[in-house]
């Protein structure tokens, strides 16, 4: 092999390696990208958790009046101390922030996003609230869609954060938190006035209940105060199994042009007074401890 | 100098190449994104799978009743990415191979159900593939 062919022979390695090291750089951005998925996979497939956006677009519709003792006071802050209770205190203001926002109580609003603020800081999230998505908040504050908004980008935000820095528990305790809150203020909203589709997406929460116990269960030997935050919740879990569910297919409409699909299909829950008892005592019970 | 010339437009030609496919693997993710527009806002989350030849991933996922979701699916690679939807009883609910692998489509949902989101890379020339899957909600 003559020199000239040696040189042209190295250079098109050195060119070849430049390129799938290029491969392999993209290649590993979408690994960790991928990884970022993990917090909801359980035995290989993805379940789904509740969003904040989901439960403010419930409440919106249910035309109640506000009550600022269901929400946890933003003065305790100051009693959270574990990591613990930081990520699942996240969870649970993060709901309420939600819940404040419903009825425009803008100045409510704004001291939550505070104690949100304060949180991210212990917990990792700082740079979720920065000064641009501060001063799009008090800018936005008035108006509620806008703020919806935001929350939920926050909400997305952080879950991506967490997951790319590889803080599973921190993202599970933040979900299994706005879990917690959705389920405790809908179980004493209708503690105060029953009402048959609050029962109804009290009942829905058995479709997250497991889910929920599912990612916080790696957890359990942690500390114990895992256990017991964790048996509490399987308490919770034990009453949604008295909810019972019958799904009837209904053929779907497929409207093509408008690329949109109807789905009729029905699931019929019912759950027993008892249960529902059970529910809320539980879930205020565990919901009071993890605030204290 | 002729064969260095014809060996420096091959390379360039093979970096080119994965450049362009590098980028077309990023898009797959930013794509995805830009379906969530007419007033959907993602879930939160991106649900991501590597998608290996004749393997079907599964996502199981409860729709809300009263809302409006929005699937969005998108592979780095494929043009025929299979999405469907498919309720307890096995019943196919939708599948995007009736419209032409469709990459986004939305339901609205008039009772709350439990169902499983399935994806399939359906281009048999592509032995692996990465897919990203996002759910979003009418506001």
């Amino acid at each position: 092999m003559s020199i000239r062919n040696i040189s042209l022979y190295v250079f098109s390695c050195v060119m070849l390696f430049a390129c799938t090291q290029e491969q392999e750089k993209e290649s590993t951005q979408i690994q960790e990208f991928q990884s970022k998925s993990m917090v909801g996979i359980i035995d290989g497939k993805i379940f789904s958790v509740p969003s904040p956006y989901e439960f403010i677009h419930f409440i919106n519709e249910l035309q109640i009046t506000y009550n600022h003792t269901l929400i946890n006071p933003v003065n305790n802050i100051k009693l959270y101390e574990s990591n613990l209770k930081k990520c699942l205190n996240f969870g649970i203001y993060g709901v309420d922030v939600a819940y404040v926002s419903v009825f425009n109580q803008t100045s409510t609003a704004l001291s939550y996003f505070s104690v949100l603020k304060q949180l991210s800081e212990n917990i990792g999230l700082s740079q979720v609230f920065d000064a641009q998505t501060i001063e799009r908040l008090e800018n936005n504050m008035h108006i509620q869609d806008s703020l919806l908004i935001i929350l939920t980008k926050t909400y997305r935000e952080a879950d991506k954060r967490l997951k790319n820095e590889k803080q599973k528990e921190e993202a599970s305790l933040i979900i299994a938190g706005s879990w917690l809150e959705s389920l405790y203020l809908l179980t004493q909203i209708n503690k105060e006035k029953p009402n048959k589709k609050i029962i109804e997406k009290i009942a829905e929460h058995k479709y997250y209940a497991d889910n929920v116990l599912a990612l916080l269960r790696p957890y359990y030997d942690n500390s114990e105060e895992h256990k017991k935050i964790i048996d509490d919740i399987v308490e919770i879990c034990y009453q949604f199994d008295g909810v019972t569910s019958n799904y009837t297919y209904v053929e779907p409409i497929t409207y093509t042009q408008l690329k949109r699909t109807v789905i009729q299909s029905q699931t019929k829950l019912d759950i027993f007074n008892e249960h529902l008892q059970n529910i809320t005592i539980f879930t205020e019970k565990l919901r009071n401890t993890i605030i204290k | 100098m002729k064969q260095l010339r014809i060996i420096i437009v091959l390379v360039c030609a093979f970096g080119f190449h994965n450049s362009m496919w590098a980028q077309q693997k990023k898009s797959a993710i930013d794509l995805c994104d830009n379906y969530m527009n007419d007033g959907f806002i993602s879930d939160g989350q991106y649900y991501s799978h590597s998608i290996q030849k004749d393997e079907i991933k599964q996502t199981k996922i409860t729709l809300m009743g009263g809302n409006t979701y929005r699937i969005a699916a998108c592979a780095e690679q494929s043009k025929q990415l299979q999405f469907s939807i498919i309720d307890v009883q096995g019943n196919i609910l939708f599948t995007n191979t009736q419209f032409n692998y469709a990459p986004y489509w939305d339901f609205e949902i008039k009772h709350t159900i439990e169902c499983t989101i399935t994806l399939q890379n359906n281009d048999k020339t592509l032995p692996k593939d990465k897919t990203i899957l996002i759910i979003g909600y009418k506001r």
